[in-house]
């Protein structure tokens, strides 16, 4: 990320507890990490609002924690230009909307103190111009926010208007302050604006001057970067390599900052926890600033046995004693494994992160080199390479004692005890497998998303704009096409597009409509482009030469990918299959729209005097779906 | 204010009809266990046809007086369903010719219910055997419940169009055709008269006569093809009876398929949600009229949206589907024991012939005894607790059953991961009520409430006020199973979250509409 064109926004950190620090620890290496186990998923986690914030990097002489934060500097000149536009700030609880308010307010010229006495509705007036700053809407009574809002749908409604306003609320309480002022026409109007640009990002009132910027569709991934490295590399640290618990190599917080720090932006576990956040995203499940602070302090600090799952440095010698250091794993902590199970099944962060299955999902080859790896000649560099270089959580000794029981034949109780293992095991080697070994040990089968190498890759080509590898379109076109069939058709060089005859919910589909051309042929070609709304990339299904049709689009999401993947492979997950199966059959339905619409352009519509013509598919002895013409006369 | 019950039909008198009128003055004549959701609206739409022919769709000139001639088609059915021909000619026969000649040989030997059968006419139709025996294939294949095990001449084509649809009957060995109301057994009928007397009469005809009669699919004309002309049944079917001009649950129901019907899918994809939508009101119009009588608080149906644990509501929707089980057998014995508080029948007991004139009240109000009935009780109450006796013998054995029935097959109930049936429901079922119920879009707050005032349905922590203040659940239990739905919704398409505190339930076909 280029650090120095984005401004930053301040994370300042809490100072709840001091003192009690062990002997050999560094004190104010101490200090901080009980600040940072403050962002954990604790039960006393009060430290997230930037109001607090504020008031801890008063009372204490903290360097702030600084993260990118481009909106400020579009929104600080777009309200001193003629262009000028009210703007609401939305996101969830964390993404730091308070924050902008308090920067666009001082950036144009407003007083600090007058800000810090905490009224809720902040006018300044500038230029020829009055602003209108509510940090937090849902602060207001509603015979406040009643009023206010009533100037508001007034003013965006005017074009000559010179007051302009900054408002921030998360999207329930904006909705919900929207909802309970009065029902004018003006209200009700600007409230469906407001709808509509929460909901689609675009509004079809061009008359209401509006804008709106959800700050839950920041790419997390990037910003989880930018936390971790200001997280790890905080002067906080300093002085920790010289304590005395991890002088001999086993502090467990010593070695999870190291391992996160990694070395260098390609170490694999920067790239793999990015690329699960990214995959995340993707599927449409954001990771606010405050949840991601969170798993970067868990990932650190988390151990069962801490109190609430978290250490602090005091509790790193009972821990080094009692020989569980292992259990710190920064591999396990990632998916909350620190925590009891119900706990992290509550924790939305884990949840998401969870969905992925890592730890549960394997592959022949990856358990093969876990528990016959020791022995077998075959795996021994590997082995070395994977599992012996790692004395901290790879071959541990409880590793190695599980392993030697289970394969001498366990009683039961240690069998489930080596399968936790086995877990803890999988979970590192995600996140430790060097790039050139991934293909090898088929990294992603260590996950439920077994193409997500292969999307990412897409993604990550369709962002350079280079041409997109042929294999995930062939997949993606022998998906659809068994879908938009019901048969186990091979063809992937042309699109079978069939239909029931009855109602599209039908699980087959005998009568073709058309086969459109994979490679460009006549205006035909079926291609993965990237999607002109957002970031993503979706499947393109092109008609005509002309732009009389404009091409059918799917966007695909990681999990409609994975369904696509699967059925091409003839493997169906019946967990996937509602998610998606309706999904794709709304996008054959559009398909088939709009080649009717083609016909009647072509004026091919079917002259039905007296005679129905019917192509059904047969399927030849390699599995190409083949028109077959059927001519019935009524 | 008494329940509304109008006066059963006298023009029709038919000999093999109910032995006494309890179930039916209650219900309607009649709703039938045997006809599934999928089969009460086929036969919906062969009354439909029918009047439509007749230029009165939905339109009841006097309450109760429906008479229709449906279509019988049995030529199209005999070569769809009862024609097991077709594969073992295509093995024998060594030309097209042959093929056409023998199974023109076969099938006139085998072809049930028709005169010197004869389908010849079939050959110019069709360029080769091979084409014919693919249209009857598909024709198979997209069939209603076609993979049933029910007798040939209860099995359905796709209601492609006006040539598709026909009604349901019995075809004797003999060749003698007639209507036993097996699988159609006016269920339908009473479908019709629902939505003829709901506020939304004309608006529904518009839509369904325009999208389902006067534009039928290409593939109907397969079906006209296969059949030749309509063929109509001998007589009318008359008969049918609905017991109230009007109820809010007609209205709501003709609501609902307005809605969908209104929705920019082909007319085709609207069919499993109007069947599962009206599977939903008639469980609910059972329910409605049994508590009316029982004079209970409104129904309500707690569902469990499924976790992978059992849990509070689990239990709950359990015991709300056991008590819901049981209202309509409890309407019925109440029915029945309320004739013994009227003025009446006490002014028959203080009479000189208790016995005669007791029996005569039940004789008007029930039908029953019907005289030939010579194991006369002495005593008047012995009469009552008789007749109870066998009005519930009569109700198990099929309207009691449909609570049961009706509410697996639209997907309401199931027995997942539990011994007990619960109310659960499915995704197919959660998507329908979606686009019958949410125009463009709807907070998911709101669509809770809308779901509980229309359905009764419980799912979140507001609708389950009453469980939670009488201790029985904790909030968490209900609000955990309204998040499980919001993850459902979302993970079907049908819910756009905001953030953890806002979501919105969307219709995936208003929202493509606009896009």
């Amino acid at each position: 990320m280029c650090r120095s064109s984005l401004t930053n926004w301040t994370v300042g950190w809490n100072m709840l507890e001091t003192g009690g620090q062990g002997l050999s620890a560094n004190p104010t290496v101490t200090a901080w990490v009980r600040f940072l186990r403050n962002y954990g998923p604790i039960p006393t986690n009060d430290n997230m609002y930037d109001e607090s914030i504020q008031r801890a990097l008063r009372r204490h002489k903290i360097r702030p924690i600084t993260l990118p934060a481009p909106l400020r500097d579009q929104l600080v000149p777009m309200f001193k230009s003629d262009a000028a536009v009210s703007h609401i700030i939305t996101g969830t609880a964390g993404d730091g909307k308070t924050y902008h308010c308090r920067e666009v307010w001082t950036a144009l010229g407003g007083d600090v103190t007058a800000w810090n006495l905490g009224d809720k509705i902040q006018r300044l007036a500038f230029d020829d111009r009055t602003l209108v700053i509510v940090k937090d809407l849902s602060e207001l009574r509603d015979d406040e926010s009643n009023e206010l809002i009533a100037e508001f749908a007034r003013d965006v409604a005017d074009p000559a208007t010179r007051t302009f306003y900054l408002f921030a609320a998360n999207h329930g309480q904006l909705l919900e302050k929207l909802k309970s002022a009065p029902d004018t026409a003006e209200i009700v109007r600007v409230s469906k604006v407001v709808e509509d640009l929460l909901v689609t990002g675009i509004t079809s009132d061009p008359g209401i001057a509006l804008e709106l910027t959800d700050l839950s569709r920041s790419p997390a991934a990037k910003v989880a970067m930018a936390i971790i490295d200001e997280v790890t590399r905080h002067e906080g640290w300093n002085g920790c390599e010289n304590c005395g618990a991890s002088t001999d190599g086993r502090c467990p917080i010593f070695e999870n900052r190291r391992r996160l720090i990694g070395e260098g932006p390609d170490d694999p576990i920067r790239q793999r926890l990015t690329a699960l956040i990214e995959l995340s995203e993707r599927n449409g499940s954001h990771f606010p600033v405050r949840q991601l602070l969170a798993l970067v302090a868990n990932a650190i600090l988390g151990h069962p046995d801490a109190r609430d799952g978290l250490m602090t440095c005091n509790d790193v010698a009972a821990i080094q004693a009692s020989g569980k250091v292992d259990l710190a794993s920064i591999y396990r902590n990632i998916f909350g494994e620190n925590l009891k199970p119900s706990k992290a099944e509550k924790t939305e962060l884990f949840r998401k992160l969870n969905a992925f299955g890592i730890g549960a999902e394997t592959s022949n080859r990856v358990d093969n080199l876990l528990v016959y790896g020791a022995d077998d000649p075959a795996y021994a560099a590997d082995y070395q390479a994977l599992i012996l270089s790692d004395p901290v959580y790879g071959a541990t000794p409880a590793y190695a004692t599980a392993q030697r029981t289970y394969l001498e034949g366990a009683e039961d109780g240690d069998r489930a005890g080596f399968l936790n293992v086995l877990r803890a095991q999988r979970q590192r080697l995600f996140f430790t497998m060097p790039e050139d070994k991934a293909e090898d040990y088929a990294l992603w089968d260590l996950t439920v998303f077994r193409y997500a190498g292969l999307y990412l890759d897409v993604a990550d080509k369709i962002a350079a704009k280079q041409s997109v590898p042929r294999a995930a379109l062939n997949l993606v076109v022998r998906g659809l096409n068994r879908i938009f069939t019901g048969m186990l058709v091979q063809n992937q060089d042309e699109l079978v597009l069939a239909t029931s005859g009855s109602y599209s919910q039908s699980k087959r589909s005998p009568l073709l409509d058309e086969l459109i051309s994979v490679p460009r042929s006549g205006g035909e070609e079926v291609a993965i482009v990237a999607d002109p709304g957002d970031g993503s990339f979706g499947v393109s299904v092109k008609l005509v030469r002309g732009k009389e049709i404009p091409p059918v689009f799917l966007s695909l999401s990681p999990t409609r990918f994975e369904f696509l993947g699967r059925v091409a492979e003839g493997a169906l997950p019946s967990s996937f299959s509602l998610e998606c199966h309706e999904d794709l059959l709304a996008f054959k339905a559009r398909l088939l729209r709009q080649t009717e619409n083609r016909r009647r352009l072509d004026g091919e519509e079917e002259a039905s005097d007296g005679e129905l013509v019917l192509r059904f598919i047969d399927l030849n002895a390699n599995g190409r779906a083949q028109p077959r013409r059927v001519i019935v006369r009524v | 204010m008494t329940m509304e019950i109008l006066a059963r039909p006298t023009e029709f008198e038919d000999r093999a009809g109910p032995a006494f009128w309890i179930d039916e003055a209650i219900w309607g004549h009649r709703l039938h266990d045997e006809q599934a959701p999928w089969l009460i609206f086929l036969e919906f739409m062969t009354v439909l046809l029918a009047e439509h022919h007749e230029g009165r769709a939905l339109q009841e000139t006097r309450l109760n007086s429906l008479s229709y001639r449906p279509q019988l088609q049995l030529h199209l059915r005999n070569l769809v369903f009862n024609n097991p021909h077709v594969m073992t000619v295509k093995a024998e026969a060594r030309s097209d010719e042959a093929a056409w000649t023998m199974w023109l040989e076969r099938m006139a030997e085998s072809a049930g219910g028709i005169d010197r059968p004869d389908f010849s006419y079939l050959r110019e139709r069709f360029e080769s055997f091979d084409d014919f025996a693919a249209v009857l294939s598909f024709l198979q294949g997209s069939a209603i419940e076609g993979t049933s095990n029910k007798r040939w001449s209860s099995k359905f084509v796709f209601p492609f169009g006006p040539h598709a649809l026909y009604e349901d009957v019995n075809v004797k060995p003999n060749g003698s055709v007639s209507n036993d109301r097996r699988f159609f057994a006016r269920t339908g009928e009473l479908l019709y008269l629902m939505l003829a007397r709901s506020q939304h009469a004309d608006a529904l005809r518009g839509a369904l006569v325009s999208k389902f009669l006067e534009s039928p699919a290409p593939y109907d004309s397969m079906a006209h093809a296969l059949q030749g002309d309509p063929q109509l049944a001998r007589q009318e079917r008359a008969g049918a009876y609905l017991p109230c001009s009007s109820h809010p649950i007609f209205d709501r129901l003709a609501s609902d398929w307005l809605a969908i019907l209104n929705l920019p899918i082909p007319a085709h994809d609207a069919i499993p949600h109007l069947v599962a939508m009206t599977g939903l009101n008639l469980i609910l119009y059972q329910l409605d009229r049994a508590r009316e009588l029982l004079d209970r608080p409104p129904i309500s149906l707690i569902c469990e949206i499924v976790s992978p644990r059992k849990s509070v509501v689990r239990d709950l929707s359990a015991d709300s589907y056991q008590h819901n089980n049981m209202l309509p057998q409890q309407a019925i014995e109440r029915f029945v024991r309320r004739v013994t508080e009227t003025d009446a029948w006490g002014d028959a007991l203080a009479s000189d012939d208790p016995t005669m004139n007791a029996t005569d009240i039940l004789k008007r109000e029930f039908g029953w005894p019907d005289g030939d009935d010579d194991e006369l009780v002495a005593e008047p109450q012995d009469f009552v607790d008789e007749l109870v006796e066998r009005a519930t013998v009569r109700h198990k054995q099929h309207v009691g059953k449909i609570h049961m029935t009706w509410a697996r097959a639209i997907g309401l109930s199931s027995r997942r991961s539990s011994r007990r049936v619960r109310y659960a429901p499915t995704d197919r079922l959660l998507k329908t009520l979606v686009i019958a119920c949410v125009g463009e879009r709807l907070e998911f707050k709101d669509f809770l409430v809308r779901i509980h005032e229309r359905y009764g349905f419980v799912i979140g922590d507001a609708q389950a006020r009453p469980f939670i203040d009488a201790g029985t659940a904790d909030q968490e239990d209900f609000s955990d199973n309204a998040h499980r739905l919001e993850e459902r919704l979302a993970s079907l398409g049908l819910l756009k979250r905001l953030s953890d505190s806002c979501a919105y339930v969307e219709n995936p076909f208003q929202r493509a509409q606009a896009a």
